[in-house]
């Protein structure tokens, strides 16, 4: 509902519009925006690049990580390592030999096999 | 409306839409950052950081234009608005055309009434007048309700008439 104060008003508003952009905007707003987006592509190919790099950096060292962990050898040139138990082990087990003579129990137990 | 097909819906935005974009709603854009701002600088690097940020978003064409655009320059004036508000300048500018060079003293008038109005009413002024939009188009794109709209109107027209009759009586 306009009545005759609003229709003066409105009218006297239409008379002064307010002004419209300088000529120079239209350049310099397209140009910006082009240069804004070669620069946003250009960040964003970046830290892709960078992301790439790290990611393998980090998929190596787990990979070397556990071929490390499941492909090495024991160090068998410690010197800590104590191997004398080895010559109980050789005597523990030493073969007899031929002319070596057979225990009593075992004789007897032949014998008694052949009688 | 009817349906577009897929691909168009899915177009990216591009320096060719950008400049159509440009050539086709500069003129509401600008015309609604100068008066919800008052001042040419701010006005323009408004709209140029709309477009700017439009096409560096790397998005795609938006379904509404109009709309989108609308609200972008809202949002960016809005932002203007505070970043400003700490500083406190203002421009000398004239902000309005028409008037004769000799005689330009309702002019001067009528955009020292608009400046003296609070900026969502000076918003509802620059959409309903100048852009011919309807409260509920307004209401839209301001987050309120259209009554809201109205009454801002309705109010920033009282205003005006005050301030207006008071100028010229003196």
């Amino acid at each position: 509902m306009i009545d005759e104060q609003d229709k003066d008003i409105l009218e006297r508003l239409q008379q002064y519009p307010p002004l419209g952009p300088s000529s120079s905007l239209r350049e310099r707003v397209l140009e910006t925006a082009q240069h804004a987006r070669r620069t946003s592509v250009g960040v964003a190919w970046r830290l892709a690049t960078v992301a790439a790099v790290l990611a393998l950096g980090v998929t190596f060292q787990i990979l070397r990580a556990r071929v490390e962990r499941e492909w090495s050898a024991p160090d068998i040139t410690n010197e800590s390592v104590d191997f004398s138990y080895l010559s109980d082990v050789a005597t523990a087990n030493r073969l007899p030999s031929i002319d070596e003579p057979v225990e009593d129990s075992s004789s007897t137990l032949l014998l008694g096999w052949e009688q | 409306m009817p349906d577009r097909p897929a691909a168009s819906r899915k177009r990216p935005i591009d320096r060719e839409w950008l400049t159509h974009a440009y050539d086709e709603h500069v003129g509401g854009l600008y015309r609604y950052a100068l008066v919800v701002l008052m001042d040419h600088a701010l006005a323009e690097d408004a709209v140029q950081s709309v477009f700017t940020k439009l096409l560096s978003s790397g998005g795609t064409v938006p379904d509404a234009p109009d709309r989108y655009l609308r609200r972008a320059i809202r949002n960016e004036c809005l932002s203007v608005r505070e970043r400003r508000s700490r500083q406190q300048a203002t421009s000398a500018q004239p902000v309005l055309s028409g008037g004769s060079a000799v005689d330009h003293s309702e002019r001067m008038a009528i955009e020292a009434a608009l400046r003296e109005l609070p900026v969502d009413q000076r918003e509802v002024i620059v959409l309903k007048v100048y852009e011919g939009m309807t409260f509920k188009e307004i209401a839209d794109l301001t987050d309120v309700s259209a009554d809201t709209v109205a009454s801002r109107y309705r109010y920033a027209l009282n205003k005006l008439r005050m301030l207006l009759d008071s100028s010229r009586s003196r």
